[in-house]
């Protein structure tokens, strides 16, 4: 090359320049352009001649480098298209995810019922003046124990112990605040409008709520937080406590020898509390009201068995009266229905709305969802760079829509059924199969981050039916005792004027179990394993565990489980005899 | 005559083949040869003939290795391959199957006719 005129060089210099190339692509093509004008030269033309011939330097270079590629080594060249591959799926993603993510972000939701409005609807008609709630707070509020004194009312094992002393004389102390809440439960309507914060009115029976309450930032909520999820139910932990307070204080009555007129006010108080608790139907709301009846429930059977003859017989009968009335037509199933309205309003502050009962997830309502999953995502900066991702598999508005109107239907039609016909899948299993097993789009599902676990909800109904029913049959028994100086042998031989119909076994269908076991009278369900076992107390693993056997398991799959629980489900035990 | 360049490309590999068929020949004697054997017709420049052969090469179809010339320079010698003698094979086919066409709608003289009617150099 060093033999060529400066023209040459500068044109052979110049296009291998341009091609690129790898260095030794280069050093060939310069090579071989060196030889050829030479070679041109060697034939007597110009340098001038072969510049003009030899074209465009720049299209040259171009056409160069491109055939030269077609030369380098296969691995190469399957590298390269597997990374121009790569690049060009990765672009894809980059375009997919920034659509997504301006649909997301970009998506308003349009809140337009007022559901709170509905879910207290009940509460709010009622008038001041005929509202128990303040009579129930103005007694609860003296019915705090000093910050010395512990909450907690517990008659521990006997009357013997120092909790039970302890309990007793608190309440002595308060035996006007009880009769109080005896007062206020016997009114009709309970009138406590629950809402996102604690009233004025109730700021000294929740000091704690309403400091905090005080030392919030004025409104900075978003539109999740100020769904009816957010609405503040501290009047169901109070109820209960009310509730706690005049079992305990029935119970001391009759252990001190009193006539069961104070215990028999009370249940009658607790069964309209439970009535009270259900006043704005929620799921916690009924599943209170179900535990402080089973409250009045215990307080019967246990008298019954610890102080038999504190009753009269028209006592017994009102008890009896009063159980009988208990209206379960709805219970549990008006809660499942209400939940519904929950999960409506959730919907409407998520997604937007097309009109047409669909709609997309909106962006803005990532934080609020985060905090409902409670941990699901940890870390808002992430879940908002992947939530773009995410929504593209996460199901829409209609159905998640969908997927809850039917999840609801199952879990209402099993709550209205007897337990010994359900139906092998459970409601768990139901909701498991109806998200697809579980899958990355279900757990995205609102249904999977907010629905509560349905089958206990479910359960707990049908176990306070079946406690009702015993307190009922108890009840019966000591009337007969009463009668014939004797437990009957089998509940046939009690008449239908005491004992209209012997209820029955939630686990087969069949009459709920009697039998005298060491004299003492023994009401039981033949529990889970469906075996009558005679009155014998449930074993688990070796252990005694009375109320394992009252878990339900359908029939046909009680070999998929390994421990299960052996003996019966004793629903009462009367008086052990002297 | 400049060949039209869609035409040249099809044309322009098929004629260094053939060019090859002959022996092993360096780039600017394969310019040179296009250039006086097609009377200018299949001239090409340097700019387009080189990444021609490149692509040539790539395809397997000739192969090129640099080695000193009578006159003791270094020149880079071009043969066709054995997949390279197929392709031509196959081209030249396609070639005269397309001038026959030509032929019988006129594009091109008809040998026979040409004769009978005193032309192609008789």
């Amino acid at each position: 090359m060093s033999e060529l005129p400066d023209q040459l060089k500068e044109l052979i210099a110049q296009t291998t320049r341009r091609t690129r190339l790898w260095r030794a692509e280069r050093r060939d093509v310069e090579q071989e352009l060196s030889a050829h004008f030479t070679d041109g030269l060697a034939t007597g033309k110009s340098a001038e001649t072969l510049v003009k011939d030899f074209g465009d330097p720049n299209a040259a270079a171009k056409l160069i480098r491109r055939s030269k590629k077609r030369n380098r080594p296969l691995p190469w060249r399957i590298m390269r298209n597997a990374m121009r591959a790569t690049a060009g799926v990765f672009a894809l993603m980059v375009i997919v995810y920034l659509y997504a993510a301006a649909r997301l972000y970009s998506a308003e939701p349009n809140v337009t019922i007022d559901y709170a409005a509905q879910l207290t609807q009940r509460a709010q008609a009622v008038r001041q003046e005929d509202r128990a709630w303040p009579h129930y707070r103005s007694a609860l509020t003296e019915l705090k124990r000093t910050p010395e004194e512990e909450r907690e009312i517990n008659l521990g094992e006997s009357s013997l112990d120092e909790a039970y002393t302890r309990t007793a004389a608190f309440l002595d102390r308060h035996a006007n605040q009880l009769a109080d809440l005896r007062a206020a439960s016997a009114i009709e309507e309970l009138g406590y409008v629950p809402r996102h914060r604690i009233s004025d009115e109730d700021k000294d029976l929740w000091p704690g709520l309403w400091r905090d309450q005080q030392q919030m930032l004025p409104e900075e909520q978003d539109l999740l937080s100020q769904s009816i999820l957010g609405i503040l139910l501290p009047y169901l932990q109070e109820m209960r406590y009310a509730a706690i307070c005049l079992e305990a204080e029935a119970q001391i009555s009759l252990d001190r020898g009193q006539d069961s007129s104070l215990t028999i006010a009370n249940i009658e108080a607790m069964l309209n509390i439970a009535r009270h608790a259900r006043e704005t139907p929620t799921l916690i709301a009924e599943l209170v009201a179900v535990a402080v009846m089973q409250y009045a429930i215990n307080t019967t059977t246990g008298a019954l068995r610890d102080h038999p003859d504190a009753f009269t017989e028209a006592n017994l009968g009102r008890l009896a009266h009063m159980f009988s009335a208990i209206d379960t037509s709805d219970m549990v199933t008006r809660a499942l229905r209400a939940e519904r309205i929950f999960f409506l309003d959730i919907v409407q502050r998520v997604y937007t709305d097309d009109g047409a009962g669909d709609g997309r997830f909106a962006g803005n309502a990532l934080e609020g969802i985060q905090s409902l999953a409670g941990g699901a995502y940890d870390d808002i900066v992430i879940t908002k760079i992947t939530a773009p991702a995410l929504t593209l598999v996460a199901p829409s508005r209609r159905e998640v829509s969908e997927q809850n109107e039917m999840l609801t239907n199952f879990a209402l039609q099993r709550a209205a059924t007897p337990m010994w016909k359900w139906s092998p899948e459970t409601v768990d299993e139901y909701f498991e199969e109806l998200l697809g097993g579980y899958s990355l789009a279900s757990k995205l599902s609102l249904i999977y981050l907010i629905t509560p676990h349905f089958d206990r909800v479910i359960a707990s109904r049908h176990w306070f039916l079946q406690n009702r029913d015993a307190a009922l049959v108890a009840i019966a028994l000591e009337l007969q005792r009463r009668r014939t100086g004797d437990w009957p042998q089998s509940l046939e031989e009690i008449p239908k004027t005491i004992l209209p119909s012997i209820p029955p076994d939630q686990f087969t269908g069949e009459p709920i179990r009697y039998a005298i076991v060491d004299g003492v009278p023994t009401l039981y369900s033949v529990g889970v394993d469906r075996i009558d076992d005679g009155g014998t107390p449930a074993r688990q693993a070796g252990q005694l565990k009375d109320e394992a056997a009252r878990e339900w398991i359908h029939a046909s799959r009680l070999n998929e489980h390994e421990r299960l629980p052996t003996g019966d489900w004793i629903l009462w035990r009367g008086p052990v005899p002297n | 005559m400049r060949i039209e360049r869609e035409l040249m490309r099809g044309a322009g590999p098929v004629a260094v083949l053939k060019l090859l068929q002959s022996g092993e020949m360096y780039g600017y004697e394969l310019v040179e040869a296009l250039d006086t054997r097609t009377e200018g017709v299949l001239a090409m420049g340097q700019s387009t003939l080189y990444p021609l052969l490149y692509n040539l090469e790539a395809k397997g179809l000739i192969k090129g290795k640099w080695r000193e010339g009578d006159n003791g320079r270094k020149r880079k010698y071009y043969t066709l391959t054995g997949k390279g003698s197929k392709k031509l094979s196959a081209e030249t086919k396609q070639w005269r199957a397309l001038g026959k066409a030509m032929q019988s709608i006129g594009v091109l003289p008809d040998p026979a006719r040409a004769i009978a009617a005193g032309g192609l150099g008789a």
